[in-house]
């Protein structure tokens, strides 16, 4: 058994971590390799037994049924052509106007995002259905492909979230109050994200031209019936949540059977759409859960070998004025999110910052939102982005990498923009969950 | 950082220290932190790890058995689906209604050695018990007797969730996490949780202020420390008897913090009421189903089951 | 290579049975948590069982689906290098990490084997409700799902070497995982998002 220094142990863990992501391990092997190795060398007696404890308590813990409830209830949604359906709503009320298509697309993504608990849902779909609508309308491609790309990255911030969850469960949080802190400043920054286009569009009416197909009002108020469905859904489940008639775990169930109801209804649910959507939740949840595992294992390790210390140790050595230090830690997940899954990112920071957070006396559903918002940069910042690869793999040939890498750029920026806001005034994010519980 | 380094050197032993508290009582863990590092001129370092942080509580035997962490702080209850005794030695309703009674039952030397030999065959040293503090109900509505908790769903767990079924009262489980947007939104109507310090950390007097107390039992838990046997062995007899007298330090701190916060608590922050003799005169009785079920378990529980009847006879309360 | 390739068929079609199987949890544990609400609200009768067996059913679905995700190639990995390198290299650096998952894997599923053999040693039970079911069954799930995957790391590990070493074989799964062009890919994705959206598979949802 050795004897390292703390700083040591972390600068072996998590070099050795990069390496082996570098050489293109999955991200769960990697984690596992380094947590074992780590384990047998240095931590003594018992440390490869951590292993064994973070997969049960991954395994057995209520609020995460939720997981494969929302991701389940999202890939119904998508296979049943609600976007589709939303996207023409979105035409005929508001493509006339100049970016008109834009702002439909952010207000697409924020109801989807109310619906699924994972972020990409609507990047993808929105991808396959408004990318190409919008190009042929003569929409700026920069413009149309960063809008999907941020916009579908509300999944996270708007309840349901997957994300919260987890976090909830590291941090003991309450999922209800996550949930009802995440809704404002999820709204804020679709907000943030139409006012931009709106400007963009008045100052140049080229990037977003206005659609020449004309409709009728009584067409227009027909079109309003898309939004029954996405409503009924949206309302039952958050309110099931927030109104504290069930438990978040119960109400994704509510919302994953709700989703089986309405694709019935629209008579587009079928056997092989019921297969491919449980194959694609157990596809999902399979790397969810051995993220999770090896992700706990490995931060165990490193809290186990008193490594944890160093990062408080830091902090009271450096005196650094509180504000600083979460400052730092939102800097810090923004390196981070060019390079990790935000998954990793959160089960290796969260056990370490969340202890100084509450030292600091700060509210950990505060710093919930702000963990959440730095992740809407993470899927957009490459070279490692979620919705980077997703726009890639669905966008037309003439959108190069480079193209996508631009059209990111100035959301990022939005993005930041509100992340300050809510640093700055933390009322935008506690002022629902004080209102409410 | 840098001091961590330098002054980890090759006669310095580490304990890793986990507790199942959060960060209630970091100060009182810092006292016995540093009285340990004293006193062994820093021989012995508490690495001290607060709940979950490594292990979750209900695993915390099986983590000092195989060595993952070297001594433990926890709660019966929790692991009692791996240690038989665990259940009883926490506190059965109607099982005892003093610390001192407490105290004294399972201070007696039966029972002493039915608890070390209960942990010795989970692999583990037992190193002697923590007592904790009041046990009681709280609700958003006042209540005056059991039949008015007939249309509330209570949070309560195991045990006590047995007895209160056997009058009708549902009763729900709820992580502790939950509680405080449970009881705020109406998915519980009250919680039996812990005393009256504990339900004003979870912040829950800000939706439920009717504490009512249930005389059912207290302490409403008891605490057990742990060991790993080889880590114990390799400690000379000097230190063990330090770190053993610093642990009854820290014991005694943390039932003092609980106990004189509960005393001197605030009359205007909850309601405070108690239930009718009769009531509790009742559950103590509707409690026996529940003994005889542990007392079954083995016969172990069988002998500790004995002592506390033969306590409460001569208490007068059977 | 017949022998290769009839054995890589016969490793991937039994991740592929597991997945195909116990797919089928996600609607049990739907069922199980509607049959809750609709007993505590419609007739007032909560269950007992209902949030213990849910969260059963949610841990033992997850971590065998992590042996279906490997078989599809669905484990995130990071493409910045690695996805830029040649096959071969590339495949000469899963060498590395399968064999580094391979010894891994082996360290965890003896610890599976003892800590589910301890739980039925004491008949271990959950003390969470008053439901108290026994936790071997769960427990006991671990080691199947840890060795499942651990057959499944072999047979990326058996094709990691041959294309590493330069060995011609027929790889039964080479069928599926075209890189797909990303037009037709676009054309395609509404009935067949999984495969071309491959980059995570995380939350093409
Ligand atoms: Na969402
Ligand atoms: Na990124």
């Amino acid at each position: 058994m050795l004897d390292l220094d703390p700083l040591v142990i972390t600068l072996i863990m998590f070099a050795s971590m990069l390496v082996l992501m570098a050489i293109g391990s999955p991200l769960s092997f990697a984690l596992l390799t380094c947590g074992a190795v780590m384990a047998y060398l240095v931590y003594g007696d018992g440390g490869l037994d951590l292993l064994i404890t973070s997969t049960f308590s991954s395994m057995d813990n209520f609020l995460l049924v939720a997981l494969p409830m929302f991701i389940f209830m999202g890939l119904v949604l998508q296979r049943s052509g609600l976007t589709d359906d939303l996207f023409s709503m979105m035409h005929k009320l508001m493509g006339q106007w100049p970016g008109g298509l834009g702002i439909g697309t952010v207000i697409i993504c924020a109801l989807i995002a109310a619906m699924a608990g994972v972020s990409g849902a609507a990047t993808v779909s929105l991808g396959i259905i408004a990318l190409p609508s919008m190009l042929k309308h003569g929409y700026d491609k920069r413009l149309v492909t960063g809008t999907i790309m941020a916009g579908g990255a509300l999944g996270f911030l708007i309840p349901p979230s997957v994300l919260m969850i987890i976090y909830a469960f590291l941090s003991r949080d309450s999922v209800g109050k996550l949930f009802a802190a995440g809704l404002v400043p999820g709204l804020m920054l679709a907000t943030i994200y139409i006012a931009y286009i709106l400007i963009r569009c008045r100052i140049d009416p080229r990037m977003g031209p206005p659609a020449t197909e004309t409709y009728s009002a009584m067409e227009k108020l027909a079109s309003l019936r898309f939004l029954i469905a996405p409503g009924l859904l949206i309302t039952t489940v958050l309110g099931c949540i927030i109104g504290g008639v069930t438990s978040p775990s119960e109400a994704s169930a509510i919302g994953a059977f709700g989703a089986l109801v309405i694709a019935a209804l629209q008579r587009r649910l079928s056997m092989d759409m019921l297969k491919y959507v449980m194959l694609s939740t157990t596809k999902i949840m399979g790397m969810l859960m051995w993220i999770a595992l090896a992700a706990v294992f490995f931060s165990k390790i490193y809290v186990g070998l008193g490594a944890g210390q160093i990062v408080t140790e830091l902090v009271e050595d450096n005196d650094l004025a509180p504000i600083w230090v979460i400052i730092t830690m939102l800097a810090t997940y923004f390196i981070l999110g060019m390079f990790l899954d935000d998954f990793a990112i959160l089960f290796i920071t969260i056990p370490l910052f969340v202890p100084i957070v509450k030292d600091l006396g700060y509210d950990t559903t505060w710093f919930a939102v702000l963990f959440v918002l730095s992740m809407q940069s993470a899927y957009l910042t490459p070279p490692f982005g979620y919705n980077l690869f997703y726009m890639r793999s669905v966008a037309p040939k003439d959108i190069t990498i480079g193209d996508i890498y631009w059209s990111a750029i100035p959301f990022v920026i939005l993005q930041i923009f509100g992340l300050a806001l809510v640093v700055a005034f933390p009322q935008i994010a506690m002022w629902l969950p004080g209102l409410l519980f | 950082a840098a001091c961590l380094g330098a002054a980890a050197s090759a006669d310095t032993v580490r304990l890793r220290f986990h507790t199942y508290f959060g960060t209630e009582i970091d100060d009182i863990a810092k006292e016995f932190r540093d009285a340990v590092k004293d006193r062994t001129d820093g021989e012995v370092r508490i690495q001290y790890f607060r709940g979950g942080e490594l292990v979750p509580s209900d695993q915390l035997v099986d983590a000092v058995a195989k060595g993952t962490i070297d001594m433990a702080h926890g709660v019966g209850s929790y692991w009692s689906g791996q240690v038989d005794i665990g259940n009883i030695e926490t506190g059965l309703p109607g099982a005892w209604t003093t610390i001192e009674e407490a105290k004294e039952v399972l201070g007696r030397p039966e029972a002493q050695a039915l608890l070390t030999e209960a942990y010795a065959e989970a692999g583990t040293v037992f190193l002697g018990k923590s007592y904790g503090s009041d046990y009681d109900l709280l609700t958003k509505e006042p209540i005056t007797s059991l039949d008015d908790l007939k249309n509330f769903k209570i949070r309560a767990t195991s045990n006590v969730a047995k007895v209160l079924q056997q009058f009708d009262i549902p009763t729900v489980s709820l992580p502790g996490q939950e509680l405080y947007v449970g009881l705020s939104t109406g998915v519980i109507d009250g919680v039996i949780y812990g005393s009256a310090v504990d339900y004003h950390h979870l912040k829950l007097n800000e939706s439920a202020k009717h504490y009512t107390r249930l005389n059912m039992l207290t302490p409403g838990w008891t605490e057990t420390y742990l060991a790993n046997p080889d880590t114990w062995a390799k400690l000379s007899d000097e230190q063990r008897t330090i770190v053993e007298e610093e642990l009854a330090n820290f014991a005694a701190n943390v039932e003092a913090w609980l106990n004189d916060g509960n005393k001197s608590f605030p009359d205007d922050i909850f309601e405070f009421s108690t239930l009718p003799a009769e009531d509790t005169k009742a559950l103590t009785e509707a409690a026996q189903s529940v003994w005889a079920e542990e007392a079954g378990r083995s016969e172990r529980n069988q002998k500790l089951i004995d002592l506390i009847v033969a306590n409460a006879k001569a208490q007068g309360r059977l | 290579m017949q022998i290769v390739t009839r054995y890589l068929v016969i490793q991937d079609g039994l991740s592929e049975f597991l997945g195909q199987v116990i797919s089928w949890l996600t609607l049990a544990m739907i069922g199980v948590l509607m049959f809750e609400i609709v007993a505590r609200y419609f007739f007032n009768s909560p269950t007992i069982w209902a949030h213990e067996t849910g969260t059963m059913l949610y841990g033992g679905f997850c971590i065998l689906a992590g042996v279906y995700t490997l078989r599809h190639q669905g484990h995130v990995r990071s493409e910045v290098i690695w996805g830029a390198l040649p096959p071969r290299v590339r495949a000469g650096l899963d060498v590395v990490t399968f064999s580094l998952a391979l010894v891994v894997l082996a360290i965890f599923l003896k610890l599976a084997i003892a800590f589910a053999a301890d739980s039925w040693a004491v008949r271990e039970f959950s003390n969470k409700s008053i439901w108290q079911p026994p936790l071997y069954p769960i427990k006991t799930v671990i080691p199947v799902a840890v060795g499942l995957l651990l057959l499944q790391v072999l047979a990326e590990l058996v094709r990691a070497v041959l294309t590493a070493l330069g060995i011609a074989y027929d790889d039964p799964r080479r069928a599926e995982d075209e890189p797909a062009d990303p037009v037709l890919a676009a054309e395609a994705l509404p009935d067949q998002p999984t495969e071309s959206t491959k980059p995570t598979g995380k939350d093409n949802a």
